[in-house]
């Protein structure tokens, strides 16, 4: 696999007009139409342009019913429409009143998160009394999200390196009223985290972000190829570490808020080239599109494998762009 | 984590056990869960931190390798210097959510003062004793937990609220 080549974008006078109607930079705009095609590439960027409504994940450490959270919300006048991915989800379509400054927030009842970080947890299915690891941890939707799914019991080891975003990671947790987990502070690189002690892993790679254009109008216009390239090489490594921490026939999840190949199936393909162990598995997700990961881009190929994985789309799934892959560390 | 609070952080800290537990015996309250406990140092608090049996290896094994934790289980509570043990909202949550505390160490608080108390204000409770040493769980009309608080002068203290989630995060 050629390792610079699709970084190589040329970019098209198509791509030009694109970029020019829409405001995003030329090589995120020829990207798009590799990606969608034509037609369907304006699609998306209609739907980046509109943005999606915020969302809600309704704790259920806290509040055992969903439907007592919906009604109280509903007598302060917000409009919520459910998820159709995550049954615990719901849209914000309207809100009198911030999110994060009701009482049902403060007391742990929700928590303001996108469906696809959702999806991310439903996919890697935490069960109770596991030893689950979250990796690139704050500010802690996910490793809140684990813990529900495990009814606080079992392990969590949440991780994360930045010591600001850290403090924000404990408030969520204190707040959410997880009781199962362990923060450490380090880098996944170089902690000694136990290798081989895990039945589950959640890698949310730090990533460009690209998949948070529909929340985030400045990253139009502040990411560059150069910084896709860093990314990607770091995204390789934290792979290759954190799949370590898997017992044989444990599963991770390796997620990015990006719909970028470069930092999806490229990693994955390049990691996957070189591991023996790890197998991808089939990841899909009721009430999505299932739309497949990427087996080409650009000229270079990934394999039939890729097709496995998951991405998530604002103009097809109603969520922020996402990507999502399992893979298991064979016996 | 400085060198000296990395070795004051251990899985069996007996000060921050029977702190701890003299804080419930003073409330004539019980908490379960609690089959261990980590202590870790941060300036001049001592966090102290109730932690299940199914946290123990990870947490053992992090303090070996002199990783850094910051949290483990639920956070209790902290000494101060002095000795003197602040209860953690998490353990009020707890208290409350079990019913566990006598009726004479909570204040219910109307939605108007609710509001007040979590924005950190005092709040002036009619029939609450003017001056009143120990710590009160303070809850709303459904029986939610708002915070802790202390009696002075008629008016309900926050000595610690849950409006400080969103207030700490600024």
């Amino acid at each position: 696999m050629s390792s610079e080549k699709i970084f190589d974008i040329k970019v098209s006078g198509e791509a030009v007009k694109l970029s020019r109607r829409y405001g995003i930079l030329p090589y995120m705009a020829e990207r798009y139409l590799m990606i969608f095609g034509r037609e369907e590439a304006e699609l998306f960027m209609e739907s980046v342009s509109k943005g999606i409504p915020r969302s809600i994940r309704c704790n259920t450490l806290a509040i055992k019913d969903c439907r007592e959270l919906e009604k109280r919300l509903e007598e302060r006048g917000l409009v919520l429409r459910p998820s159709k991915i995550v049954p615990y989800g719901y849209y914000v379509e309207h809100s009198p009143v911030q999110l994060g400054a009701t009482i049902e927030h403060l007391l742990g009842y929700y928590f303001i998160q996108g469906v696809g970080s959702m999806a991310s947890v439903i996919a890697l299915s935490p069960k109770p009394g596991e030893r689950v690891a979250d990796l690139a941890a704050a500010p802690g939707g996910k490793t809140t999200h684990i813990a529900q799914l495990m009814e606080n019991s079992g392990t969590v080891l949440s991780v994360e390196i930045d010591a600001r975003r850290l403090a924000k990671l404990v408030s969520n947790i204190e707040r959410m009223h997880v009781r199962n987990a362990v923060i450490l502070m380090g880098d996944i690189l170089k902690a000694k985290i136990p290798e081989g002690a895990f039945d589950r892993i959640m890698l949310d790679a730090p990533c460009t972000g690209e998949g948070l254009i529909v929340y985030k109008r400045e990253r139009m216009v502040t990411r560059t190829e150069e910084d896709l390239r860093k990314m990607s090489n770091y995204q390789q490594r934290l792979v290759e570490r954190s799949f370590r921490f898997l017992k044989p026939g444990g599963i991770m999840a390796y997620v990015t808020c990006s719909i970028a190949p470069e930092e999806n199936e490229y990693v994955l393909s390049s990691v996957l080239e070189r591991t023996e162990d790890m197998e991808v598995l089939e990841t899909r997700l009721q009430g999505s599109s299932n739309t497949p990961g990427l087996e080409e881009f650009n000229g270079v190929q990934f394999g039939k494998e890729m097709r496995k994985c998951l991405r998530l789309y604002p103009h097809r799934d109603g969520t922020e762009g996402f990507f999502i892959c399992l893979m298991r560390r064979k016996n | 984590m400085s060198d000296e609070e990395k070795e004051l952080s251990s899985l069996s800290c007996e000060e921050g056990r029977v702190s701890l537990e003299k804080f419930l015996r003073e409330m004539n309250v019980k908490l379960p869960r609690c089959s261990d406990f980590f202590c870790r140092r941060s300036g001049r608090k001592l966090w102290v931190y109730c932690i299940e049996d199914e946290l123990k290896e990870i947490v053992a094994h992090l303090i070996v390798e002199r990783e850094r934790i910051y949290h483990a289980g639920f956070l209790a509570g902290y000494i101060e210097e002095g000795g003197r043990f602040v209860p953690s909202l998490e353990l009020g949550w707890e208290l409350a959510t079990r019913g566990a505390v006598p009726g004479e160490l909570i204040v219910m608080l109307n939605e108007a003062e609710e509001k007040e108390f979590i924005f950190g204000r005092s709040v002036p409770v009619p029939g609450l004793p003017r001056n009143r040493k120990d710590l009160l769980l303070v809850l709303n009309k459904r029986g939610e937990f708002l915070g802790w608080g202390k009696a002075l002068r008629g008016s309900i203290f926050p000595v610690a609220d849950i409006g400080s989630y969103i207030r700490s995060k600024d």
